[in-house]
């Protein structure tokens, strides 16, 4: 049974690494030079320049929590709140345990004027999903993954391993378990980077009305820095729902998805 | 010794000298009783204080009364480093007659200066009128102990502090003990506690007394003719013998007893006056006496939301309790915080201190308002304010940098709050870990075939454990099912028999070949598989096209086997041929 164990043991880590190695992939020097050149120029307070620099790394596809991070700051310091939430909310997507990232992002948006937006806190979010602002959308999937095939693995082996069976049933229905107490969280995740189109507000101030025209009854005005959800396109028009749930149209290219 | 004698009294004599020389004399006359039967005798005392070098005065003739000189007593004593001389003379006057008498004044001459003492009257009576009985009645009990209430004034204002002074007096000789606080009624009055009672000798109508004062201050709270007291005074009086003849009739004085007794005094009446209304200040609020008024203020070089604080401290003579905060004209431009009060009292005197904490609103202040005191002077019968002037102050704003001070009251005195700067962490030192696109690891195709492998294997594994049960449990399936394979090596292994040219071993190796395949096939042994098996296999359906390729095989290897003929390949061929016909076809013919 120890034999057993220890293949299952040995299972799981190279299903970890198979799964991890479709998430990292090591960065060339290049890249890092191009990072370290931008930190120097922002700590020379040459935002500006900084920024160029950054938008180089991620204009070559790279994706990094860090140079979101940065970018952020570098906005903020330049007084563009909104470019600033906009990528630390991309950064905390990335890596939402970091408390850096939580720390500015928490401080950017006390400098937006009204609601500032931000996850949903409502009992039940709290409740089934939990690991939504502990884990990013990539590490939900690998965990979901893991657990999936633990289960699997579990199953599988109770059937040439009679004597053992009960034991392998166990496991399996552990791992299920944990599967389904995860699974909400994983699907809330995609749906919402699927289907869910969050956004921040570029400008420094635009009204939302209630119909797509520009005689409608402004409902509110949404400040440069909120946090939107985009629910429907229609000839120029967009609209959006608040963190508030308050929804309205607004129009043209005002905000940028996270 | 005789020289050691002589510094002594030298220095003795030098110390009286001195004490003499430095201190004024007072003289007086008292008597032990102002009443006596006739035959009995009284001690007349005169007292020389500050000296002891005056002559004894001379007793003039008094009419039905004689007189004799006893002699003199002194007496020097030390009381908190200062010393005294006295000196006491003595006289025995006895009366000869029943009425009333007067001693005259005494002259005592002391350095060119006469001092006289005071005439005292004497009364005379005789034997039939004194009691013969102990004495117990408050009127005997007032000759010796008496209790006496008094004030500076008749009248007052309202709440003024009235000096109250509660006498008990004691007659010389007479011992007092556990001695109480005097109570009183005191309605309309309110009463501060006594003080610390003081006593001194007195004399009343030529009798020496011992008198214990008991001070207060009383407020009368409401107008009109009020009653202080009677008080009382509770004691035990213990007597001893007096300084002159024993009176077997007087058990006060012959023996020593202990009475406990209440003294009691007269009341006393005072009038109070209502405060005036003319003249009073708004800003009265009810302060009655005599005071003064002190302000300071600090720092006065401040910034902008740091504290000042204001001391203002009310003086003087009154209730001091009664004493509220003084007026501040304006404090519109400061953060005022409710102020810290401490009190002094001492009897109707003492002073209230007011610690307020201001915080100026901005750098525009200059000044901390006037402040005033307004109170009614009882001396001057009239309303007084007392004032001081505004106190400038030099206001700078605050750092840009420095968070405004937030401040809280920690026991009555200002402290500062720490207040945490806010700004944004600052930037990441490494790329960290990097990904690709902006595809999440859910969308990978890669990944998702690799969550394809565990269902898979599970259907795999699955199917393979089922299988593999039935090879177990079923053995005519297990048969069949490796029937072909094995028929196919057989066969092959023929072939290779018939292209080497061993005629004999071919056939013998199909023909177990074939045998095997139709035991495995029809779940028959294989040594029971001859060629009469045609037969067999034709109850069972097997199509007769099958049946005829089996049974010239069948015929071909016993012709071979039996006959034991050579066959060419040709025929060999043939016969494998056949072979493997009739397995594929009854192959086929399983399959559909």
């Amino acid at each position: 049974m120890f034999r057993q164990l220890r293949s299952l043991l040995i299972i799981f880590l190279l299903i970890f690494a198979l799964n991890a190695w479709a998430e990292e992939a090591a960065s060339p020097q290049e890249y890092n030079t191009i990072f370290f050149r931008a930190n120097n120029l922002y700590r020379e307070e040459q935002y500006d320049a900084a920024i160029q620099e950054y938008e180089k790394l991620i204009s070559a596809g790279l994706r990094s929590a860090n140079i979101f991070y940065n970018l952020g700051n570098c906005y903020l310091r330049m007084g563009s709140r909104g470019k600033a939430i906009l990528y630390y909310e991309r950064a905390f997507r990335m890596r939402p345990r970091d408390a850096d990232i939580r720390l500015n992002l928490d401080f950017a948006r006390t400098l937006v004027e009204g609601s500032a937006g931000g996850y949903n806190r409502r009992w039940y979010n709290r409740m089934f999903l939990f690991l939504r602002g502990f884990l990013s959308s990539g590490e939900m999937t690998l965990l979901v993954s893991i657990l999936y095939f633990m289960a699997m693995i579990s199953l599988i082996l109770s059937i040439p391993f009679k004597v053992q069976r009960r034991l392998f049933y166990y496991l399996a229905a552990a791992f299920l378990v944990l599967f389904i107490v995860v699974l909400p969280s994983f699907i809330s995740s995609v749906y919402e980077s699927e289907f869910q189109k969050r956004a921040v507000i570029m400008v420094k101030e635009t009204d939302v009305r209630f119909e797509p025209n520009d005689d409608a009854t402004v409902h509110f005005k949404i400040h440069e820095g909120a946090v939107i959800q985009v629910t429907r396109t229609q000839n120029g028009w967009h609209q959006i729902r608040r963190s508030d749930g308050r929804m309205g149209w607004l129009k043209g290219e005002v905000f940028t998805a996270i | 010794m005789k020289l050691k004698h002589f510094a002594v009294s030298f220095i003795l004599l030098l110390t009286f000298a001195y004490i003499s020389l430095a201190e004024d004399i007072s003289v007086s006359a008292s008597v032990d009783r102002n009443e006596i039967t006739l035959g009995e005798a009284i001690t007349l005392t005169v007292h020389v204080k500050g000296t002891q070098s005056a002559g004894a005065p001379a007793l003039p003739k008094i009419e039905g009364i004689q007189g004799r000189y006893m002699g003199p007593s002194t007496r020097i004593s030390v009381i908190q480093g200062q010393s005294s001389v006295s000196v006491d003379y003595s006289y025995s006057l006895l009366g000869l007659k029943t009425g009333e008498f007067t001693i005259p004044s005494l002259q005592v001459k002391y350095r060119d200066q006469t001092y006289r003492t005071e005439p005292i009257k004497i009364k005379v009576v005789s034997g039939d009128s004194q009691d013969s009985k102990p004495a117990t009645t408050a009127e005997q009990i007032k000759r010796y102990v008496q209790l006496a209430v008094s004030t500076k004034r008749k009248t007052a204002y309202l709440n003024e502090g009235i000096p109250l002074l509660i006498q008990l007096f004691i007659r010389s000789g007479v011992d007092i003990r556990n001695i109480r606080y005097p109570t009183f009624p005191s309605a309309g009055f309110s009463v501060l506690p006594f003080e610390k009672p003081t006593q001194r000798d007195t004399i009343i109508q030529g009798v020496r007394f011992r008198a214990i004062n008991f001070r207060a201050t009383v407020y009368p709270v409401t107008c009109g003719e009020l009653t202080l007291g009677p008080a009382e005074l509770n004691c035990n009086l213990m007597v001893t013998r007096s300084q002159g003849r024993s009176d077997s009739r007087d058990p006060f004085l012959n023996r020593r007893a202990r009475y406990s007794i209440t003294v009691k005094s007269d009341p006393y009446i005072i009038t109070v006056k209502p405060l005036p209304e003319v003249g009073r200040p708004e800003s009265f609020s009810g302060a009655v006496g005599q005071y003064s008024l002190n302000v300071s203020a600090k720092p006065t070089v401040l910034k902008v939301g740091e504290p000042i604080t204001l001391t203002m401290t009310v003086k003087g003579q009154g209730k001091i309790d009664a004493v509220t905060i003084p007026r501040i004209a304006d404090l519109s431009q400061f953060k005022v915080y409710d102020p810290q009060i401490s009190v002094q009292k001492q009897g109707n005197a003492g002073e209230k201190t007011f610690e307020q904490v201001l915080i100026p609103r901005s750098d525009s202040v200059k000044a901390i308002p006037e402040i005033w005191f307004s109170y009614f002077d009882t001396e001057a019968g009239r309303y007084v304010s007392r004032t001081k002037s505004a106190i400038p102050i030099q206001v700078a704003p605050s750092d840009e940098t420095e968070p405004l001070q937030i401040l809280e009251i920690a026991e009555g005195k200002a402290v500062k709050r720490e207040v945490l700067g806010k700004d944004i962490v600052y930037i990441k030192d490494e790329i960290g870990s990097v990904k690709h696109g902006d595809g999440g690891l859910y969308k990978s195709k890669g990944f998702l075939t690799l969550q394809l492998i565990p269902l898979l294997g599970f259907a795999g594994i699955l199917v393979y454990q089922r299988r593999r049960d039935r090879f177990t449990t079923d053995r005519q399936f297990a048969r069949q099912y490796h029937a072909p394979r094995r028929a196919k090596k057989g066969l092959t292994q023929a072939e290779r028999l018939m292209e080497s040219g061993q005629p004999q071993e071919f056939c013998s190796t199909i023909f177990k070949t074939m045998q095997e395949y139709l035991g495995n096939r029809f779940d028959l042994s294989f040594a029971s598989i001859t060629i009469e098996i045609v037969d067999d296999l034709r109850v069972r359906g097997v199509p007769e096209e099958i049946l005829e390729k089996l049974n010239a095989f069948f015929q071909a290897c016993d012709r071979i086997r039996f006959a034991r003929s050579d066959m060419d390949e040709n025929e060999m061929r043939e016969i494998l041929e056949l072979a493997n016909e009739s397995i594929r076809l009854m192959e086929d013919a399983k399959g559909s």
